[in-house]
């Protein structure tokens, strides 16, 4: 493990005119040595991605430049290659797989055609590269490889998209294989059987891994070596474990503790959920709703019943597509589902007119997943955060500009940010503003759809920060929609797991997360990568979805239901 | 590791100047707007510019060639043809103001309802725009003045219904484009209204979009109130309107080939100022050129 595969020196990368200035990488060094997986840490903007992509020489051309430094493979030095030599050492020497599945595969072309395409660019009079293809999807765990080689990459799901991009990237079993953010745009259970099968892949192939990643939990479970890079620079470097058990540099410190660990949330975030519950702020009955996408019906919600207790956080939990998003919606009527009711004081919101649902949505606001997206780009922040103020006529004039301050500092932000427009904001800074902007009109329930999940590890610890701190200052309730059980954990009071359209599992925090009841949610709680390189989890037992139970819930426990 | 310091906000007033640098690097667009600050002023300052009365019959001799006294020449009556493109230019901006004008308010006010409204509403006001959108813009604008009877005013009008289903359908598109977007569904968990979302949130957001294709449009609402005006049923005699000139010069094409050359130079010549304008600022406004900050 000790011969030395890639060596890289003194990198600096840098973009736009004034590249030299501020370059986006600097004076990066690493070794890479055979068989074993090097994992690349950073926050977005780290340069971790960049870095990676000059040794395939991807960098967009007219912008990117290399301002210095060697990237040595054996002898050659990659950065000064022209395009045909590089051509023959991608995907031959070095293979990279990408983050998004659903899109880096060619949608017009077969599984088989593209297989073999990777063959024939580098041996183009091998007769066995349809043998070869089908034999290497017999080795990603692709069934029936066969008759995989004549499918369209729209017929698969994303996990086997990301099956056949590794396929592609080992077929000419590569010395190299580089893993921008593999497994990030999965869920969580499909996560755990892609990393298990790379590292499967890897020693039998031999291969070295070259793994971009944000997340701490796949690090820990996937790399050997590690190097933790900040603005472009290195700033640690070790052996897993070491790192983990002992981080020397300040950024690693902070970024693992800012990392949310299953089990590690205190019982001070559990409010006493006693036997006398009090009124619900909002509650879901039997909530149904079917989408017909081109002639096939997708029940998104199947009988979702909840209710939502005065200054408690319920996190719906669940995987893509199985409903959760749909469920928020329908709570603030953004989605008409097809029947049910949903209760506010008592009444139901479905008959109100428009009058009255505007008043209802007073006491119900949402924020967003993509805090990129959700503020008009046109209108300045100060403005976006008083409309939902001025649409109800809650204030105006001077009143409605004092209390828009108020707001700015209730979520740490300063006067001095309100006459900037929202591309002139950090992702985390934007989050703060969606929800300042919800908080104006003194709501008594915020829906919360994934609202961290766009953001890096250390900033989506401060939102999160900031949306408990404001729950324990205003008594607010949460709907908490998100797939991440370590962050569910640390926000929730009660969860809810759904599951194709169904609540199947339905308790307390700690009774759902330390003593589930239902297969389900146990196998999306082993699939969790775990920021603990000394702990190695079993190879995860693969469970199609539809095995799962998923009946009518039965108590299990003092408030505890499971579907029978 | 506050997320205040990790990406330093830019301020919009060096973005703004960064574009029209940008707009200025493209050779194209710099002699688009040449061409059409030429126009401007000419059109602005006509009775400074122009030497002699456009209407003035026997300014010089009839039908002489161009010459310093008369610089593109005199026409069959010895009117100054320099002075009449001069005072063309006023009616074609004129045209091209006031037929867009019409084209983008109708288009825009069709494409928002079409767009924001959805369902049946959707379906009924756009296929109405698709039926109009089926017939030629001439035939369009040769019916509408049937109607109307022949005038340089009535011309505009037609040429601005002609042209109107264009904007109705790209600003149709991009208002679908925007109700996409999250901030769309944030304004009405917001609680906002109709007008609210449609006059704060959509317009500003597609405004962009509809001032390019409003500035490729000119061209378009030019060279056909032009053509109808070529064929006697725009502009009547004895206005300056260019296309009536290129129509009155086809008599005399062998004897005087200046008579229609001057005109015609002059369409050409603002077609093509405004098409390189309108490409310019499709370029700096275009957000697939602008990277996602």
């Amino acid at each position: 493990m000790t011969e030395t595969l890639l060596e890289v020196q003194d990198l600096t990368i840098g973009f736009g005119e004034n590249a030299a200035d501020n370059p986006a990488v600097r004076d990066l060094s690493y070794t890479l040595y055979r068989n074993e997986t090097l994992a690349i840490v950073g926050e977005s903007g780290s340069g971790k991605s960049v870095s990676s992509m000059a040794l395939m020489g991807l960098l967009p051309p007219q912008t990117a430049r290399i301002l210095g430094g060697t990237a040595k493979l054996g002898g050659t030095d990659l950065l000064t290659l022209d395009d045909e030599a590089l051509r023959l050492i991608r995907g031959r020497r070095i293979s990279m797989i990408f983050q998004e599945p659903m899109t880096s595969l060619n949608p017009v072309l077969t599984i088989g055609r593209q297989m073999t395409e990777m063959v024939l660019a580098h041996e183009p009079k091998a007769r066995d590269a349809v043998d070869r293809s089908v034999a290497m999807l017999d080795r990603v765990k692709l069934p029936d490889p066969k008759s995989m080689m004549t499918r369209y990459p729209h017929q698969l799901s994303g996990g086997m998209r990301q099956r056949v991009m590794i396929a592609i990237a080992l077929i000419n079993k590569p010395e190299i294989l580089i893993a921008d953010e593999p497994t990030t745009a999965l869920d969580v259970t499909v996560q755990a059987q892609v990393l298990d099968l790379m590292r499967e892949l890897k020693d039998q192939f031999g291969t070295s891994m070259l793994l971009i990643t944000h997340d701490m939990g796949v690090v820990a479970e996937t790399a050997d070596r590690m190097i933790v890079m900040r603005s472009g620079e290195k700033v640690e470097e070790g052996e897993v474990r070491p790192v983990f058990a002992d981080p020397r540099h300040a950024y690693t410190q902070r970024l693992l503790a800012a990392v949310p660990k299953l089990g590690n949330a205190g019982p001070a975030a559990t409010r006493e959920a006693g036997p006398k519950r009090p009124v619900p702020i909002v509650e879901a009955v039997s909530l149904n709703k079917t989408f017909s996408d081109k002639g096939r019906d997708v029940r998104a919600l199947d009988e979702v019943s909840f209710a939502i207790a005065p200054g408690e956080t319920l996190a719906l939990v669940g995987e893509s597509g199985s409903g959760k998003s749909t469920a928020a919606r329908a709570i603030l009527r953004l989605i008409e589902v097809d029947s049910g009711e949903i209760l506010q004081d008592g009444a139901n919101i479905r008959e109100y007119g428009p009058q009255m649902m505007r008043r209802a949505r007073r006491q119900m606001q949402m924020i967003f997943q993509d805090p990129y997206g959700a503020l008009d780009p046109r209108m300045r922040v100060d403005k976006l955060v008083a409309e939902p103020m001025h649409i109800h006529g809650i204030a105006r004039g001077s009143e409605l500009k004092d209390r828009t301050e108020a707001l700015f500092r209730q979520v740490g932000l300063g006067p001095e940010h309100m006459k900037r427009y929202p591309h002139e904001f950090s992702g985390g800074q934007r989050q703060r503003l969606c929800i300042a902007r919800a908080l104006g009109v003194e709501p008594k329930l915020i829906v919360a759809d994934e609202p961290t999940s766009a953001l890096d590890v250390s900033i989506q610890a401060q939102v999160i920060d900031l949306m408990k701190d404001l729950q324990e200052r205003l008594g607010l309730s949460y709907l908490f929609i998100s797939h991440d059980l370590a962050v569910v954990e640390e926000v929730s009071h009660r969860i809810a797991v759904m599951l194709q359209g169904r609540i199947v599992e339905l308790g307390a925090r700690d009774d759902v997360l330390r003593n589930p009841a239902h297969d389900y949610t146990r196998s999306l709680l082993e699939a969790i990568p775990i920021a603990d390189p000394t702990r190695q989890r079993g190879k995860l037992v693969v469970r199609d979805r539809s095995t799962f139970s998923r009946g009518p819930l039965v108590a299990v426990g003092q408030d505890h239901m499971a579907a029978s | 590791m506050s997320d205040q310091t990790v990406t330093a906000p830019v301020p919009a007033a060096s973005a703004a100047s960064a574009k029209f640098r940008q707009f200025l690097g493209n050779r194209g667009a710099t002699v688009g707007l040449v061409i059409v600050a030429v126009l401007v002023v000419t059109a602005a300052f006509a009775p400074w510019i122009a030497p002699y009365d456009p209407q003035m019959m026997g300014a010089g001799p009839r039908l002489t060639a161009p010459s310093f006294s008369h610089l593109f020449g005199t026409d069959e009556f010895g009117r100054d043809l320099f002075s009449r493109v001069v005072y063309g230019s006023r009616l074609t901006l004129m045209i091209a103001a006031i037929a867009v004008g019409i084209a983008l308010a109708v288009g825009l006010t069709i494409g928002l309802i079409g767009g924001y409204a959805g369902g049946w509403i959707e379906r009924i006001v756009m296929r109405l725009v698709d039926v109009v959108f089926s017939f030629t813009e001439t035939l369009i604008a040769l019916a509408a003045v049937a109607v109307l009877g022949p005038s340089l005013q009535n011309a505009m009008i037609a040429v601005g219904i002609a042209t109107m289903p264009f904007y109705a359908r790209i600003c149709y598109a991009t208002v679908l484009v925007e109700k996409n977007k999250p901030y769309f569904e944030a304004s009405v968990a917001a609680g906002a209204g109709h007008f609210r979302i449609v006059l704060l949130h959509i317009l500003p957001n597609i405004l962009p979009t509809m001032v390019v294709v409003a500035t490729l449009g000119v061209s378009t609402a030019i060279l056909a109130a032009a053509g109808l005006s070529f064929l006697g049923l725009g502009a009547q005699p004895p206005s300056p309107e260019w296309g009536w000139m290129l129509s009155a010069g086809r008599d005399y094409f062998s004897r005087a080939p200046w008579m229609m050359i001057a005109p015609g130079v002059a369409i050409a010549a603002t077609v093509l100022g405004f098409n390189l304008l309108g490409d310019g600022i499709r370029e700096v406004l275009d957000p697939r050129q602008t990277a996602r900050r």
